[in-house]
């Protein structure tokens, strides 16, 4: 099943009901909330992990998170479900911003579950002081509701949104030695990952994804990597298609390098799970692009899991004129955001174009003009 | 109301045009318009079609009339689609080579595009015989603007033009000037070779006289800027004052008059090109 979520009020999100599905791309002018969006999911996972608290300094403090216009009243919604169970925080920014309450309920088809008050928390028919815990981690701990609230957990859990790869830092660094099975969002861990998933019987099926990708995506200029482990660290060479020729990956082009860190980003999630790449197409030559919605295409479809993509690239959008429903609109005119692309162009209209061709010349996903002075 | 769907190929014509349409048919719903890429900038040539070639700018443009009026972009068909282009110079001596090149990418489409089923296919050839047409503007939008002396002051120009409207057909520009002829060719940037049957050119040295590249003049003319202030107010009277005089803007508006059933605010000769469709035609004016 996949995950609904629901946002009111959240920075640019003035109203958001969204459940993808398989590979999906997001397209939108600047500032539309593409980015904000695709970090709910993770700004969840940061307060299962951390306390909401947390998640949010992490993100700039609580300052302006209310969508400017959001009335001084307003209530920030953020919501998923998966599988019957679904948790919701709603936030007063006034309020959150002198004492730190928040609301919190979660619940289970329509059980009440949990509700957080500003002092106490009841759950499970317990109540118990407040404290940096959410609901969703005091029922992931209880036996009595773990296994049910486990689908939403996993996915919240595995979710990653890469948004910043450092990649100065792995082409001089290389990654430090660790037993991870998971790209990092900055992907500094990724040769430490791919040797790992080589040296896992279970997880070699990942890395065989990767290199085979990359084959395709380069074939004049990948044929495989090969690990060095120094000390704590560890590096990759790349082998070229031409006999006995290898490079360290300092030298490797920066489209390639890219290519690999996505690669490694989507075959990081669980089955069933879901990830994001935010501008995917940065560095990338057309080539690799169609190749790499391909191959995520292929992954997507073999281990059920979800693929979201921000864009701005028509050679992207391309790659969706069979499936203009899997192509989400971000505008701000907009009631609700993001509106499936067939919704907002008929698809008989759309059948007669290119989508690239349509999004260059400014038919969905622009910005309002002003008009002159 | 009717709701007219402009198709237009110029920034400037995507901002202006609308506004300066809406003021002599404010009966009708003139709604945002769909830019395309024009397909008139380098001379044409009707040669035969070649199967398997990628598809060009001008069948870019005919794809989206016929989706533009069946079904429309959101599934409501529109009651009218103008699709908008300019002649430019290369090929001021052959409208009729610019008509048959859009002609024939409509009918392309229409024969291509994977209908599914006959009927429908017919219905949207029948629909776009009735409800699409295709016009031209020449050579190019700043043409008219020298039929109203304001429009050339909100574009930006710093000195009176030397044109003469009421004598001169604008869609046979040409412009005597000697210190705009007499300056050599490519020592500014608006000495082009071309220039003396070039508005565009004209309007750039009314502007900014130095033309110096160096040091920009902040009055320069901007299409976005000076040509969208320009054509939105644009008296279009100037132009059309001679009956005989602008007939491919003429027939725009009588087609435009036709359309939405009001009277034509520019009676006149139209030209044959654009307003007299034959028995085979793919467009309500052609």
């Amino acid at each position: 099943m996949p995950l609904r979520l629901t946002v009111r009020n959240y920075r640019a999100l003035r109203r958001t009901d969204w459940a993808p599905q398989g590979v999906c791309t997001l397209v939108g002018p600047n500032g539309a909330g593409k980015s904000t969006l695709l970090d709910v999911p993770q700004l969840l996972r940061h307060t299962l992990e951390h306390g909401l608290m947390r998640a949010l300094d992490h993100r700039g403090g609580v300052a302006n998170l209310a969508n400017f216009d959001t009335g001084p009243s307003g209530v920030i919604d953020l919501h998923v479900e998966r599988n019957n169970i679904s948790w919701t925080i709603g936030i007063k920014s006034s309020e959150f911003r002198s004492g730190g309450s928040y609301a919190e309920e979660l619940i289970e088809g329509r059980r009440l579950l949990g509700q957080r008050g500003v002092t106490s928390v009841q759950f499970n028919k317990t109540s118990m002081p407040a404290d940096e815990r959410s609901l969703l981690r005091l029922a992931a701990d209880n036996p009595d509701t773990a296994a049910r609230v486990q689908p939403l957990l996993s996915l919240l859990q595995g979710y990653r949104c890469y948004a910043d790869y450092h990649l100065a830092h792995i082409r001089e660094n290389g990654s430090p030695l660790s037993s991870e099975k998971a790209l990092d969002v900055h992907g500094r861990n990724v040769f430490s990952v791919l040797r790992n998933w080589r040296d896992t019987r279970a997880d070699r099926v990942r890395i065989n994804f990767v290199m085979e990708s990359l084959r395709t995506l380069f074939p004049d200029n990948f044929s495989d990597l090969d690990f060095e482990t120094a000390g704590t660290t560890v590096a990759a060479r790349v082998v070229a298609p031409r006999p006995d020729t290898t490079y360290p990956i300092t030298f490797a082009a920066n489209g390639l390098l890219v290519a690999l860190l996505h690669l490694c980003a989507v075959a990081s999630v669980p089955e069933g799970g879901m990830v994001a790449l935010d501008e995917v197409e940065n560095a990338l030559h057309p080539f690799a692009i169609k190749r790499l919605i391909e191959a995520f295409r292929t992954w997507s479809a073999q281990t059920k899991s979800t693929v979201l993509l921000a864009t701005h690239s028509p050679v992207v959008l391309d790659q969706f004129r069979d499936c203009p429903e899997q192509v989400y609109v971000m505008e701000p005119s907009q009631k609700t955001n993001p509106v499936p692309l067939n919704q907002f162009r008929d698809p008989e209209y759309l059948s007669h174009f290119s989508l690239g061709d349509l999004y260059a010349h400014l038919e969905f996903g622009a910005p309002g003009e002003p008009e002159p002075s | 109301m009717k709701k007219v769907v402009l198709i237009t190929t110029g920034e400037c014509e995507r901002a202006g045009l609308v506004p300066s349409l809406r003021r002599y048919f404010p009966s009708a719903e003139f709604t945002s318009p769909i830019i395309r890429d024009s397909f008139t900038s380098a001379r044409l040539k009707l040669v035969p079609r070649t199967g398997g070639t990628r598809p060009s700018q001008v069948d870019r443009l005919a794809a989206a009339m016929v989706a533009a009026t069946d079904p429309g972009r959101t599934g409501e068909r529109p009651d009218l689609v103008i699709a908008v282009d300019d002649v430019e110079l290369p090929n001021l001596d052959q409208v009729d080579v610019v008509v048959g090149q859009l002609r024939e990418a409509v009918k392309h489409h229409l024969e291509t595009y994977a209908w599914p089923s006959a009927r429908r296919q017919e219905q949207v050839v029948q629909r776009l015989r009735e409800h699409c047409s295709f016009h031209l503007l020449c050579p190019m939008v700043e043409a008219y603007f020298y039929g109203e002396p304001g429009a050339l002051t909100r574009a930006g120009a710093q000195r009176p033009s030397t044109v003469d409207a009421r004598a001169l057909d604008v869609e046979d520009f040409i412009t005597h000037e000697p210190p705009f002829l007499e300056v050599p060719d490519k020592a500014k940037y608006w000495a082009t070779p071309d220039r003396q049957r070039h508005p565009k050119r004209y309007l750039q040295y009314l502007c900014d006289p130095e033309g110096d590249e160096q040091n920009p003049n902040p009055h320069r003319y901007r299409e976005t800027h000076g040509g969208v202030k320009a054509l939105r107010e644009l008296d279009w009277s100037g132009a059309l004052s001679q009956e005989s005089h602008a007939r491919l803007a003429r027939s725009l508006f009588a087609d435009l008059s036709e359309a939405l059933e009001v009277d034509n605010p520019f009676p006149g000769t139209c030209h044959p090109e654009t307003s007299s469709p034959g028995a085979e035609a793919v467009l309500r004016n052609l």
